[in-house]
């Protein structure tokens, strides 16, 4: 996707979310990243983490506010624009389970193509999972029998297969062990970068927090406290 | 893609899978075998008789005498006079008249008696005659012409002696061994009681009753054979029955009041066609009762599948979170579970075709032989796509309540799934 400089890749702009019969309100008032750009996202659970990747995706309708992906405007009353902007920009990699466990490592690679609408990409996803360093010997087999670690990486090679605008990770190193953790940051930021990706990156892990240029503290935003403000600066 | 989706994820089920076809192939089998046997049944048994206008015996309800004559089921409740069938035969409507003399059988079979006219006039299915496969009609006294499937079962050939045993049942202690027939030929299949029959002249019959008395050889037993002299002179004096053709329909109930009011014995004459449908209106209450039960049976394996399938969505709702985060839209997963039903129903009716058809191929020869009935082994017929368009319909119906399930979940669930 090539960058136009005066469009940012993610746009945010006065988001306001309440669920019907809480009391908490999702605010952020004004977010911008610029393509590439990667933005790590702090929050204990109930801070409305989940909430705000789910408006992210379009699975949710937003209630107040823009959500804008480069020149394209997620709209409330649009679900299937949504869908189909999920589909061709946005990668997804969950905390764990990210792969039908019945369909072959390659097929969960090339599944997302499936509804974007375009041929799938088999070179691509063939040289994703090379460069995540997945054997060959594991294509064909069915997702469950990988382990946790391997899982998480061909979830990354899934995510990336379209070039997405936007990477949306969420706490995708929770199952896995130090080791594995670093290994996984280090292939899915290098990844991203490649595929020219912008990356927000959910966790509750301060320590990942270094790998990451912005942050966002849910918490803060929680607690009514200055509104943060993540924006780009250079580039 | 969607498809792929479908197949792989109920492979990847396929215990439960296997016992949700299992299941469907059982019920939708029977409910095709017994429609199918029931429009059969009631072909094979309609074309027993063609061309026949009226059926006469001794008094009795029309059900018996069309069970005894036609379909050699039961017996006779009297028999009638060889002259007065002579008489009725001369009718100025009678076009011509077949006399049957029933009572003997041979190792199972029933023997016919009857004369040449059987051979000229009987028709059958669609006005089919009797055809020979092998020899010639009978022309002396013992002399006789075998039904396909007496031949085939009993493997007789041209030029073999029987030995005809009194009374029907399988197993006789009277048989009159001093007397043996000759086969001189074998009919053609025709798929009727008549493949079953053994066919010999009246005057044989009326040979092998000699000196009998009562329906017991006689006190003073004839001595062996009658001979030359003898069975030259030798006249039918009784029969069981006979069938009439008339030379216009229009004739038909007037012919048959007069031979339901003949003064010198009391005599039935009844209509094929209107026995058959009495016939038909008896099974039609149990046909029914089985359609119902097997339909019944059918609802129970659909919604034994829709039951699977609700089971499954519990476990498979990280499976459907993963499809939406790429893009997959709401319909799209109710699209995945209908495709699922669909594959499960498609691969049912196959399944029960195949079962189907081989049991009719393994069951046809038993069903010939014990009841005559001879099915064909290809169980379509014009309403079955319609039928099975109904299960079908009713099976994506039944469907739809784990697929908007998955629908309405992924709509209200989000990304997240609790685990």
């Amino acid at each position: 996707m090539a960058a136009d400089l005066n469009i940012p890749a993610v746009e945010l702009k006065n988001l306001r979310h309440q669920w019907p019969g809480q009391a908490f309100v999702l605010e952020i008032p004004a977010l911008r990243l610029a393509a590439g750009q990667h933005l790590f996202v702090r929050g204990a659970s109930g801070s409305g983490k989940t909430t705000l990747l789910n408006l992210l995706c379009g699975v949710l309708t937003l209630q107040q506010g823009e959500i804008w992906l480069g020149a394209q405007q997620l709209q409330p009353n649009k679900a299937a624009v949504r869908d189909r902007i999920r589909a061709q920009q946005i990668g997804v990699v969950f905390q764990q389970l990210n792969l039908i466990p019945y369909l072959s490592v390659l097929d969960n690679v090339l599944l997302g193509q499936a509804f974007s609408g375009k041929a799938a990409d088999q070179a691509r996803g063939r040289m994703l999972l090379a460069a995540l360093q997945l054997p060959q010997s594991l294509w064909q087999e069915p997702a469950a029998r990988l382990s946790v670690g391997q899982q998480q990486r061909v979830a990354i090679a899934r995510a990336l297969l379209g070039k997405p605008t936007l990477l949306i990770a969420d706490e995708p190193t929770s199952a896995l062990d130090a080791d594995n953790r670093d290994a996984f940051m280090r292939v899915l930021l290098q990844e991203a970068g490649e595929a020219g990706s912008t990356v927000i990156f959910v966790s509750h892990d301060k320590a990942l927090a270094q790998y990451f240029q912005y942050q966002l503290d849910m918490n803060l935003l929680q607690n009514g406290v200055t509104p943060v403000v993540a924006e780009a600066l250079c580039c | 893609m969607l498809l792929k989706l479908a197949r792989q994820s109920l492979w990847s089920r396929r215990g439960t899978a296997w016992l949700t076809l299992c299941s469907l192939i059982i019920s939708l089998s029977l409910l095709l075998g017994i429609d199918h046997l029931r429009l059969e049944a009631k072909r094979s048994f309609t074309s027993t008789v063609a061309g026949t206008d009226l059926i006469v015996g001794a008094r009795s309800g029309q059900l018996n005498l069309l069970l005894y004559t036609v379909f050699r089921i039961g017996n006779a409740t009297n028999n009638i006079s060889y002259d007065h069938y002579v008489q009725i035969s001369r009718h100025p409507q009678v076009r011509w008249a077949i006399p049957l003399a029933l009572g003997d059988s041979h190792r199972g079979f029933r023997v016919l008696g009857t004369n040449n006219d059987y051979f000229r006039f009987f028709r059958y299915g669609e006005q089919q005659p009797l055809r020979l496969a092998q020899g010639r009609e009978f022309a002396a006294v013992y002399e006789t012409v075998l039904g396909a499937d007496v031949a085939k079962k009993l493997g007789y050939q041209l030029g073999q002696q029987v030995v005809l045993s009194h009374g029907v049942g399988k197993v006789s202690f009277s048989q009159h061994k001093d007397q043996p027939f000759t086969v001189v030929g074998i009919l053609a299949p025709t798929g009727t009681p008549v493949d079953q029959s053994v066919h010999v002249g009246l005057t044989g019959i009326e040979a092998i009753h000699q000196g009998w008395q009562n329906g017991a050889p006689g006190l003073r037993k004839a001595a062996g054979k009658p001979d030359a002299a003898a069975l030259a002179q030798l006249q039918p004096t009784v029969l069981t029955g006979a069938l009439l053709g008339l030379k216009s329909k229009v004739a038909t109930f007037a012919v048959q009041r007069q031979i339901n009011e003949f003064k010198a014995e009391p005599l039935s004459a009844i209509l094929p066609g209107a026995a058959l449908a009495e016939l038909w209106q008896m099974l039609v209450v149990v046909e029914n009762l089985l359609l119902v039960i097997t339909a019944l049976v059918l609802l129970a394996a659909l919604i034994g599948l829709t039951t699977t399938l609700l089971a499954a969505q519990r476990e498979r709702a990280r499976e459907l979170a993963i499809l939406r985060a790429i893009g997959a839209r709401p319909w799209q997963l109710f699209l995945l579970i209908e495709l699922e039903v669909l594959l499960l129903t498609l691969g049912s009716i196959f399944g029960a075709f195949v079962l189907l058809c081989g049991s009719l191929a393994l069951l046809q020869p038993w069903l010939s032989s014990e009841y005559g009935l001879v099915i064909s082994l290809w169980a379509w017929h014009p309403h079955t796509a319609t039928g099975l368009g109904i299960v079908l319909t009713l099976a994506l119906l039944l469907g739809a309540v784990p697929a908007f399930q998955a629908y309405r979940q992924s709509l209200s669930q989000g990304l997240q799934v609790r685990l």
